[in-house]
């Protein structure tokens, strides 16, 4: 069966500066699939191709075994797409935007766009001049959702919304997820990732550095070790350590490798205290960029 | 509410402010007409003693304005310098305005081609054009009535405003197309611009010389000479010109905007 999204060496240059590079995902149909990386990395870069707003360099793009340049229309009947700033003709009513974005489908969205208007709390009668950047992007919401889409691709998506409106949108997108629909959830915020994400891309400079699932990530890869000994440690270092950070008795880092190794290593302190946990994603995400800088 | 009728209805308002600027044209310059006429012999020796490039910048090079269609015709090259500067605004529009307002990310998601949403684009404008034409012939036929002329002057307003509709669909696809061409809005409009005041003066350059030769060919205000318009001729040749270069220019904004990269101007 095809993937919902699928790309092999997805490269983006604008003139010679760089957007993506060999970027290669392949997201399963019916999955959340997150996408992260600090602003610039070619999260959007990424996005935009998919759609057809921009043209690739190299490489291949497919969504539901379609080409995204050759097929685009077809793709987005299927796809629904919310992007991080939201711009809409001001001088419209919400109901007249979501109704004109509806004359795009072949299908009744009248009953979708209440349903969906009601879960947000959104009037629908005021202009959008008129309305919060918060109400602009739950217009936003609606109208990425409202065909009922296969495909949903959501580009730093909660920017905007207080953290009401947030839980209520991650319940939504969880919804449309269980009625079958694959999500593309991109974001620089990982706590919001980790939160409904199945896998995740970690892209970085244009490229993907890491491609795994979430529990993986998390308990696989890296444990957050942190001990108070009965003197300072001077200079410590194990293999497998990153983030070592020490200040005065205490010391902590981010350690991947053997567990027993760590545990030896341990063993021979004078230990106080210790502490093995699961790292927060933004601690592994760190990680991953100190590691480029170390590179260089 | 499909594109087309969205198209028409966001490019309402402007077309209402621009409609009012050749309503006053029209009327001003017709009603002015009279005062021409009833003195047409002090106005053409006047006139006889400015300075060429003054007649012909003013455009009253070759024309007896002593008769109301040579003053006619003087007033329509100032309409067809108005007509096609809202010509080049609508052809720019209908390439850049999404990207301009950064609406194109809603709109360009859409299940359509580019093809499809830049040509319903492109229609609306060229029915705005087609009724700003419309709205000289009634204007014109309106204010003369005001004077009382014992001529019946349908058929010239007819020939004028017809002139004027192929003129701005040729500015209309020059500005379409630079507006496809260039990565940055403002650069598109700009030249749309350029492309107006140089085919002005091209069109005053054209009236200087003795024997212009090809020069006519490349300043569309001269497309159409009064003197033949007048005595009810409008060119062939040129008509055919002016399909012939819309219709070649739309062909390469639709190439040029299909490959580009959108995004925010």
């Amino acid at each position: 069966m095809a993937y919902a999204i699928e790309t092999k060496k997805l490269t983006k240059y604008y003139g010679k500066a760089r957007g993506i590079v060999d970027v290669d995902l392949a997201v399963e149909e019916g999955e959340i699939f997150g996408f992260i990386g600090p602003n610039g990395a070619g999260k959007s870069t990424t996005i935009r191709t998919l759609l057809g707003l921009i043209k690739k360099t190299g490489g291949s793009a497919t969504i539901f075994g379609m080409d995204c340049e050759k097929e685009k229309v077809k793709i987005l009947s299927e796809v629904g797409y919310l992007p991080g700033e939201v711009f809409y003709y001001d001088n419209m009513r919400a109901i007249d935007l979501l109704r004109y974005s509806a004359s795009f489908y072949k299908k009744d969205c009248t009953k979708r766009i209440a349903e969906l208007a009601d879960a947000l709390s959104l009037d629908l009668n005021k202009k959008i001049e008129d309305m919060s950047l918060g109400n602009k992007k739950k217009v936003g919401i609606v109208q990425g959702l409202l065909h009922a889409p296969r495909l949903i691709i959501l580009d730093e998506p909660t920017s905007g919304l207080d953290p009401l409106m947030q839980r209520t949108f991650f319940d939504l997108i969880q919804r449309e997820n269980e009625r079958g629909a694959t999500v593309l959830f991109s974001s620089h915020i990982l706590g919001e990732v980790q939160r409904i994400c199945d896998r995740v891309a970690i892209i970085k400079e244009g490229r993907i550095v890491d491609l795994r699932s979430i529990d993986d990530l998390r308990k696989n890869s890296y444990k957050k070790v942190s001990f108070t000994a009965e003197q300072p440690v001077a200079d410590f270092s194990l293999a497998g350590a990153a983030q070592i950070a020490q200040e005065g008795t205490a010391t902590s880092f981010l350690y991947s490798g053997e567990i027993n190794a760590l545990l030896k290593k341990l063993a021979d302190l004078p230990l106080v205290n210790a502490d093995i946990s699961e790292p927060e994603l933004e601690e592994i995400f760190l990680h991953y960029y100190e590691d480029g800088e170390a590179a260089k | 509410m499909n594109l087309f009728r969205k198209e028409l209805k966001s490019g309402f308002k402007p077309f209402l402010f621009w409609s009012l600027g050749l309503f006053v044209f029209v009327f001003a310059g017709i009603v002015k007409s009279s005062a021409a006429m009833s003195d047409g012999k002090f106005m053409t020796e006047l006139i006889s003693k400015f300075p060429r490039i003054v007649v012909a910048a003013m455009g009253m090079a070759n024309v007896n304005i002593a008769q109301f269609s040579g003053f006619y015709a003087v007033l329509m090259l100032y309409i067809f310098v108005l007509t096609a500067v809202y010509a080049a605004h609508l052809g720019s529009g209908a390439v850049s305005r999404e990207s301009v307002d950064k609406t194109y990310e809603f709109l360009f998601t859409k299940p359509r081609t580019r093809a499809f949403i830049l040509s319903r684009k492109l229609l609306a404008g060229l029915v705005f054009l087609a009724a700003y034409a419309c709205l000289n012939l009634v204007f014109s036929l309106l204010a003369v009535r005001q004077l009382g002329l014992p001529d019946d002057y349908s058929g010239l307003f007819a020939r004028f405003s017809l002139a004027l509709w192929l003129i701005g669909l040729v500015f209309f696809s020059l500005a379409a197309l630079f507006a496809a061409g260039f990565r940055a809005a403002e650069h598109g409009a700009r030249a749309g611009n350029l492309a107006v005041l140089g085919a002005y003066v091209l069109a005053v350059a054209y009236d200087m010389i003795d024997q212009p030769g090809i020069l006519r060919f490349f300043t569309p205000f001269r497309y159409f000479l009064n003197a033949e318009v007048i005595t009810g001729n409008v060119s062939l040749l040129f008509t055919l010109l002016c399909l012939a270069l819309s219709t070649v220019f739309l062909l390469v904004t639709f190439r040029r905007f299909e490959a580009r990269d959108l995004g925010a101007l």
